[in-house]
This record gives C-alpha cells, sequence and structure tokens, in this order.
C-alpha cells in the first residue's frame, strides 16, 4: 500500500500545466497518460494496475517544481521512466504475480467455462439496453464478424465515422468501461 | 506496419521478448502515438486469435500463462468473448428481419394492405402532440425556473450509477479545508459550452461504504444534497467523483460537507471543502 496522499492542490495543477498550457487538453493527455500506465502494469502482469498507476503519478506530481526547472523532453518519457522504476521495486518485493495456477485462466475451449461466461453475457444484454442508442450500434458494429469481416468492418465504420481507427478504437474503449462497470455490478447482483 | 514490427509486439504481449526488445516496445508505445494504435490493434487481434482457436498450441499456452495472468485481462477477455457472441447474434437477426421483410411476398403485401392515409394520420396527431407539450412545458419552465426539487433531482440523475452520463467539460481536485489550510479557496472558471463539471474531492480517509455531499451555494437558503456516493480510487487517492451541470455552477462561492454513512444508517462528517466560481 502506498501512502494516499503526496501532493497538493497547486503541485497538481502545476503537473496539469507540463502537460499542456489549455487546461482540457491537459486533462485529457493526464488521462491517456493513466490509461498507458495501467495497460503497461497490466501487461507486465501486475494486478494492482491501478495502484501503480496512481503511485508513478504521485511520485511524479510531488518532484513537479524540479521537473519544471530542469526536465526536457515529452513529459510521457518522464512518467514511463518512473514506472520502470517502481516495476523494479515491485519484482524485488515480488509483487509480480503471474502463475496460472492461482488464476482461472479463462479457455474458450472448455465447456466448464461456459457457464460463467453464460452469466456475464445474460448480464451483457440488460447492460445494453442501458446504453444510448447510438453507442449500442456502433458496439455491435465493432464486434460482429469474423477475423478477416470484421477487420474491413471496423475499417469502413472509422471511415464511414470520419475519425480515425484508433479513434473508433478509443470510443469503443470508453463504452466497454461503462459496460464492465454495469456487467459487474449484475454479476455480483446474479451470485 | 512491417511485419516483423507486429510480429514483435504479438511476442510483447505474450511475455516472449529480452529486457531490451520490451522497453523498445513500450516506449514508443508511450511516446509514437501510430505505434500505440497499431499495438492496441495488435492486442485486439490477439485476443481474437484466442476465441477464434486460431493460436499454436505454443502461443495459446503464453497467452493463458502470461496474458491472463491478472484478474483484470481475464475479465476483459471473458467480455471481448461475450460481446461477439452478443454482437454476431444481434447483426445476424437484424439482418434476418431485414431480409424477411425485404423478401417475404405475404409481410409485404400484409404492409401494403394497410391504408397508408392512416398512418400518416396518426403521425401528424402525435407530432402535434408532442409539439404542444414540449412548447408548454418550455413556456411553463420558463417563468417560474427550476425549481428546488428539479436542481435536486437533476443532481442525483447526474450521479447516479446507472447515468450514462455527459464527458465533463471541466474538472477540478479539491482537498479538504483540513488539509489544505486555510486561505483562499480553490478557484474554477468554466468555459461557455460546458455542461458538465466534475469535481474530485479528495477524502482525508476511506472509512464508509458510501458518502452523502451537502453542496450548499452562497445564494442559496438551504443546501443541496446528494447521497449513496462510494469513493473511488484516483491520482489524489479515495476521493468522490461529484458531477454538476455547469448551469448549476454560477459565479459564487461553493461549500461542500461530505458525511460517511455509518453501519447504523446514521451520517458521520468527514471532510469540508470550498470552491469559488468565476466567470
Amino acid at each position: 500500500m502506498f501512502r494516499e496522499l503526496v501532493f497538493n492542490q497547486t503541485q497538481f495543477d502545476l503537473m496539469l500545466k507540463w502537460l499542456g498550457d489549455d487546461r482540457d487538453a491537459a486533462g485529457t493527455k493526464y488521462e491517456e497518460i493513466r490509461e498507458n500506465l495501467v495497460r503497461l502494469f497490466t501487461w507486465r502482469g501486475c494486478y494492482d494496475a491501478e495502484e501503480l498507476s496512481d503511485e508513478v503519478i504521485n511520485r511524479v506530481t510531488v518532484k513537479i517544481e524540479d521537473l519544471l526547472a530542469y526536465y526536457e523532453g515529452d513529459p510521457a518519457r518522464y512518467f514511463y521512466g518512473v514506472a520502470k522504476k517502481l516495476l523494479l521495486e515491485n519484482q524485488r518485493k515480488q509483487r509480480l504475480q503471474a502463475p496460472l495456477s492461482d488464476v482461472a485462466a479463462y479457455d474458450p475451449a472448455t465447456p466448464d467455462e461456459n457457464s460463467a461466461l453464460d452469466l456475464i453475457y445474460e448480464c451483457l444484454a440488460v447492460c445494453m439496453k442501458e446504453l444510448k442508442p447510438s453507442e449500442s450500434n456502433l458496439i455491435v458494429s465493432y464486434y460482429a464478424g469474423e477475423k478477416q469481416e470484421k477487420i474491413r468492418g471496423r475499417k469502413g465504420l472509422a471511415s464511414q465515422s470520419g475519425v480515425a481507427p484508433n479513434t473508433l478504437r478509443v470510443r469503443v474503449y470508453r463504452i466497454r468501461e461503462t459496460l464492465e462497470k454495469c456487467i459487474k455490478r449484475c454479476v455480483n447482483r446474479e451470485k | 506496419m512491417h511485419d516483423t514490427q507486429k510480429f514483435l509486439m504479438r511476442r510483447y504481449l505474450l511475455g516472449a521478448v529480452d529486457e531490451g526488445e520490451r522497453e523498445q516496445v513500450e516506449e514508443r508505445f508511450f511516446l509514437d502515438p501510430e505505434y500505440h494504435a497499431e499495438l492496441l490493434g495488435a492486442e485486439e487481434d490477439l485476443v481474437g486469435d484466442y476465441l477464434e482457436n486460431n493460436l499454436s498450441a505454443q502461443d495459446r499456452n503464453l497467452f493463458r500463462r502470461h496474458y491472463l495472468a491478472t484478474p483484470q485481462k481475464l475479465q476483459s477477455v471473458q467480455l471481448t468473448a461475450a460481446l461477439r457472441r452478443y454482437c454476431s447474434t444481434a447483426e445476424t437477426e437484424t439482418t434476418q428481419v431485414k431480409v424477411l421483410a425485404d423478401s417475404n411476398p405475404q409481410s409485404r403485401a400484409r404492409l401494403s394492405s394497410v391504408p397508408t392515409w392512416r398512418f400518416a394520420y396518426a403521425a401528424v396527431a402525435i407530432a402535434a402532440l408532442i409539439i404542444v407539450s414540449v412548447t408548454l412545458t418550455l413556456v411553463f419552465r420558463k417563468q417560474r425556473g427550476p425549481t428546488e426539487g428539479d436542481i435536486s433531482r437533476q443532481l442525483r440523475e447526474l450521479n447516479s450509477p446507472q447515468s450514462a452520463g455527459k464527458t465533463p467539460g471541466a474538472s477540478i481536485v479539491l482537498l479538504p479545508v483540513t488539509l489544505r489550510g486555510e486561505g483562499e479557496s480553490p478557484n474554477l472558471s468554466i468555459r461557455p459550452g460546458t455542461e458538465v463539471v466534475l469535481l474530485i474531492l479528495v477524502l482525508p480517509r476511506d472509512d464508509y461504504p458510501a458518502y452523502t455531499i451537502s453542496i450548499q451555494r452562497d445564494n442559496d437558503a438551504k443546501p443541496f444534497t446528494i447521497d449513496g456516493l462510494p469513493a473511488t480510487n484516483t491520482a489524489a487517492g479515495k476521493a468522490l467523483s461529484l458531477k454538476l451541470p455547469a448551469w448549476f455552477m454560477s459565479s459564487q462561492g461553493y461549500a461542500f460537507e461530505v458525511k460517511g454513512l455509518t453501519a447504523d444508517g446514521s451520517l458521520k462528517s468527514v471532510a469540508e471543502y470550498t470552491l469559488k466560481v468565476h466567470p
């Protein structure tokens, strides 16, 4: 467990300013960096990816005055550097976990997994109805079809919407987040 | 993107790279937007190949041992599997209905046998009703302005877990007065066009399952209250996320009191926050 609060309001505001002069754009950049950190820690097999990401942000923010004075370069590179250091610390503390035996890895070929998936599927059907029609239509179009058909479909979808494929992916990612929260609540209710 | 890069990305996601390759992938992921998008695409393809049983036995084993090693990834892959199943069914049903409607002569005949004027008449009547009721509501609202009940309801709806929610156009992190120290309140300016403002109220500690926030504006006689808010993890520690409509955040001073819901149902004061909104 890390210290819960290590920086003050001024430092946080300075950190946002470091990310960009426009506060809204800086806020978006901040969210992007945090999402990237969570992905990085998850890819590296960390159970507590969210907590580790927040710790990176804490460590960077408390040093913000020094960074503004001396650091040159893309802030994202500095965040990544701190994340690498934290990963090393955690390896030492054996916080990294990746034993298959501890996790009921999902295997679509195993019939036993189908019952767990059935509950998620039932909850998904409920949660899809809570989305706005434009959101559920986007999700259906994005995930429908088999591999090649899907790839072609996504390219077409991005071009139809007038956005880059990555922008489309981010939109889908946000909707997935909403669905994940809703499904968690639903699964907990049903259990 | 070069095939060798795609191959490297897949090896990275499967945890089958050396330290140098890992750093190369991660650094580019953070710094190069095009590479970032490609890596996320590679991840989607990898999960797709796993779900469609298109991975070699060795990669399948690596996927299970490395990629699915955390509960988050496991849940994410399960959701993708459910989404694919759901979406394929939804797409098939839509296609079937469309094909039936397009090709079935009987259904076409049934539809065409209903006099068109009846549809038109009903549509005009419904449209007229909607226009009249919307106009009356708007006129009435304009005359009296939102009541306290209207405001409370909107605040509750915006902060309910079921709220799909608009993306906040402005946000600010607020520290408790006790931690921030005496002195000026934090200032917030809201740009025209902003619909929702997000306030992140950092908690000094998280001892309760749910919290109530009372919002006292300088110009109001009594506060508005929102209850049942859970604490969430943020970069600044445990915090409450409070969404407020921009129209509610007029230029004045604001005081927020957070209370925790105890096991016996009573409320216990946790922290106070202040904020000034400027034009």
